[in-house]
């Protein structure tokens, strides 16, 4: 049986983490979270590098990706991301506070695969969440490659 | 003597005086001559006639008397007879003879005995020969019918002949005498005529000379007095149109003098005929330098705009020569030796042809725009700090504008954060405790977690706000009934279940940008269907109308709540509300966002309103009316 794809989760706040996994769990998603705190442990990770060196390998199923960050911010993470030819096809989806058209015009220019504004009213968030959850996770049909990892 | 020959002859032919007297003398010539021809004529004849008849006469009576004598043969007799006719004076002859012809009886007694051989034929009285020198008679004499003999006679004319001869000498000196007469009174006659014509000729000679006014005093009735008259007459006019060139010649030397433009006048071949004082003045030269000349000394250079030397094929003059076209805003820079600055002058040159198309003249008008040029380079001068300073300026607005979009993405990220962990963590704790709190304190984090909310509202319309004042403007073609309906469709979802009637004109297109004018009609549309829910039935209608010729005013009636005028100034405001959070919602930007949204297009926002009977809210768009 194979085991269920991780999410990976880059978000800086502490308190963003907590309300985005309880909202995770909430929905009962049983796939594994994977969270690091900025853009460095995000490429770390994706690379099988440095603290993760010896994690199982396979890429995640998808990136929860915040935008500001510190030392790496969203953008920089998406770019490289995008750039690269193995890690690119796994589905981004840029998770911001921002509305603003110049970071949504960014991102997509960068090949983000998705767009949330997280919402300030929780109910709202847990309801993004869940629809963003279940599409990746169960709807949306990943890319070939993402099964094997690096 | 030829000299005097010669005079006479001139004066003679030439002369009015020497014709006139010519015509008269001829007159007294020809009519002497044919009278004086015709008197002779006739005297000589009556004279011939007289003597015819004397001789018939004598020979008749010399017949008679001879007749008996004749046939008595008394030849002594007959002698006596014949020598007795010599007592008549111009007798030449007086000749008896017989009936054969011989010679009984003659003047010339030698003669007797002849035979006369020239005896008319018939015996009839005959006049043999009829000449002023000799008149020949010859009668037969007759006895009883018988002819028995001749009787001839020969008169002459000698001394009637003199006499006559004398007469007709008297004549031709009384016509000479009449030629002389004549030409001397024609001579008298002719100066007197053309006395008054030199008179005529001497107020001529007096106005070639210069006397303007000199006007002939010849009068009378006569050809000359009217000749005079006239010339008199033509003076005037001449005098006349002396003035008037005068005078006009004077206003345009006037207008040459005084124009503030510095004139040249070239000829053909490009040298100064004119100059008027200012271009003196500017040239720097007098006139004895200028005119008849077509180069200026060596000292002095025209200069082309960039400070080097102009060759004299570059001259305005030299050029318009060549090309034989106007050449016009030329501009010149003038080196005088005199003086250490450049003057600057703007020329024209522009030439005249005659009808075979070659120049005959050229004038030259030229201004002096050292000033003007002065005054150029410092505006340029100007424009160009003024561009710098705008440039500076811009970039300066530009990082405040950036300093702006930063702070107003920082507002939005960083205070949504908070603002997100406070409701996702009250609700969190809601989820645990609700069974535990009590109605108060549940009604307390229902407050804190409608606050964040609210405070995130507020966020959002204050970014939304500020981004109407700050974001780009597009000046399009914006249809704004197409825009009204569209938005009244996206409102479907919550009016679809209310009863709403809806009275929207067809609103024109205007210029401006389509979604900052959309948001006015979000706004301004989401108001009416706010403020209308108390009613059973909503009507709101949206219109327009052209307020002057440059404006298009639109509006938004609803039959809502309306308000109290006395408030109407702060329906606009930033974060301003007419009513209370519990009786309608929102932030109270959605006007303020209206007003500024307008107000960058250039026009404004009023309203008017009736507590609990409506409003109307209006806004203008400065345009001319386009079709739509």
């Amino acid at each position: 049986m194979e085991t269920l794809k991780r999410i990976l989760l880059v978000e800086d706040d502490p308190n963003d983490i907590e309300l985005t996994l309880t909202a995770l769990a909430e929905n009962n998603l049983r796939n594994e979270v994977v969270v690091t705190r900025d853009g460095v442990e995000a490429l770390d990770y994706l690379y099988r590098r440095g603290p993760f060196a010896q994690r199982p390998v396979g890429n995640p199923l998808v990136i929860l990706l915040d935008l500001k960050m510190p030392r790496l911010d969203g953008v920089q993470v998406l770019r490289q991301l995008k750039a690269e030819g193995q890690l690119r096809l796994i589905p981004v989806v840029v998770l911001s506070s921002s509305r603003e058209s110049q970071d949504l015009e960014e991102c997509y220019r960068l090949g983000a695969n998705a767009y949330v504004v997280k919402p300030v009213r929780f109910s709202e968030f847990i309801e993004a969440v869940k629809q963003t959850g279940l599409f990746w996770a169960l709807i949306n049909e990943s890319p070939p490659e993402s099964v094997k990892g690096p | 003597m030829m000299k005097t020959m010669e005079t006479l002859y001139g004066f003679l032919t030439g002369t009015l005086r020497g014709r006139l007297i010519i015509g008269v003398a001829a007159v007294h010539a020809v009519m002497m001559a044919l009278f004086i021809g015709d008197s002779t004529v006739r005297q000589r004849a009556m004279l011939l006639d007289r003597q015819i008849e004397e001789a018939t006469a004598l020979s008749q009576a010399l017949a008679t008397s001879a007749a008996g004598w004749i046939v008595a043969d008394d030849i002594s007799g007959l002698q006596e007879l014949a020598e007795a006719q010599r007592r008549y004076p111009e007798i030449l002859f007086a000749i008896l003879a017989d009936e054969a012809g011989r010679v009984l009886a003659d003047t010339d007694k030698s003669k007797q005995g002849l035979y006369l051989l020239d005896l008319p034929r018939d015996v009839h009285q005959t006049v043999l020969s009829k000449t002023p020198a000799l008149v020949d008679v010859a009668i037969p004499a007759m006895i009883g019918g018988r002819h028995v003999g001749w009787a001839r006679v020969g008169i002459g004319q000698k001394a009637a002949g003199e006499k006559l001869a004398e007469i007709t000498r008297g004549g031709v000196v009384y016509a000479l005498a009449a030629i002389l007469i004549g030409s001397v009174i024609a001579w008298f006659m002719g100066r007197r005529i053309t006395r008054r014509l030199y008179a005529v000729q001497e107020t001529i000679d007096a106005v070639r000379s210069g006397n303007h006014l000199a006007r002939s005093s010849v009068s009378g009735v006569d050809e000359a007095a009217v000749m005079a008259h006239e010339f008199n007459a033509m003076l005037d006019v001449l005098a006349e149109r002396d003035a008037t060139l005068a005078a006009t010649e004077k206003s345009y030397r006037s207008l040459v003098d005084k124009v503030q433009t510095a004139i040249v006048l070239h000829d053909g071949q490009g040298r100064i005929l004119i100059c008027n004082p200012l271009a003196r003045k500017l040239l720097g030269l007098s006139d004895d330098q200028l005119l008849g000349r077509s180069l200026i000394d060596s000292e002095w250079h025209f200069l082309r705009e960039d400070g080097s030397v102009l060759p004299v094929a570059d001259y305005p003059v030299s050029i318009v020569l060549s090309t034989r076209q106007p050449l016009r805003g030329y501009v010149t820079g003038i080196m005088r030796p005199d003086r250490d600055d450049i003057a600057w002058t703007l020329v024209n040159a522009e030439p005249e042809t005659n009808d075979a198309g070659e120049i005959v003249l050229i004038v030259v008008s030229f201004v002096d725009i050292t000033e003007r040029r002065r005054a150029e380079k410092n505006i340029h001068k100007l424009n160009l700090e003024l561009e710098q300073r705008v440039i500076e300026r811009t970039s300066q607005l530009e990082a405040a504008n950036k300093e702006l979009e930063a702070f107003a993405y920082t507002v939005s990220h960083d205070l949504r954060a908070p603002l997100r962990h406070i409701d996702g963590f009250l609700e969190l704790l809601q989820k645990r405790t609700d069974a535990a709190l009590d109605e108060q304190s549940r009604h307390y984090m229902v407050t804190i977690s409608e606050s964040a909310k609210r405070m995130g509202d507020l966020i959002d319309d204050l970014l939304s706000f500020s981004r109407m004042g700050r974001n780009q403007m597009s000046r399009q073609r914006v249809d704004l009934g197409e825009l009204t309906r569209e938005v009244i469709r996206e409102f479907e979802p919550e009016t679809g279940n209310r009863n709403i009637h809806w009275r929207v004109c067809d609103l024109p297109a205007v210029t401006g940008d389509q979604a900052m004018l959309r948001i006015v009609l979000v706004n301004l549309i989401s108001n009416a269907l706010k403020f209308t829910q108390p009613r059973p039935q909503a009507e709101i209608e949206i219109g327009w109308r052209r307020a002057q010729v440059s404006e298009t005013v639109i509006f938004v009636r609803d039959n809502g709540v309306g308000f109290d005028m006395t408030y109407v100034d702060r329906l606009f405001g930033v974060f301003q509300r007419l009513h209370r959070p519990d009786e309608f919602e929102g932030t109270g930007i959605g006007l303020a966002n209206v007003r500024r949204v307008i107000s960058r297009h250039g026009g404004r926002t009023w309203a008017e309103g009736q507590v609990n009977n409506g409003a109307v809210f209006y806004f203008s768009l400065p345009q001319p009316l386009q079709e739509t």
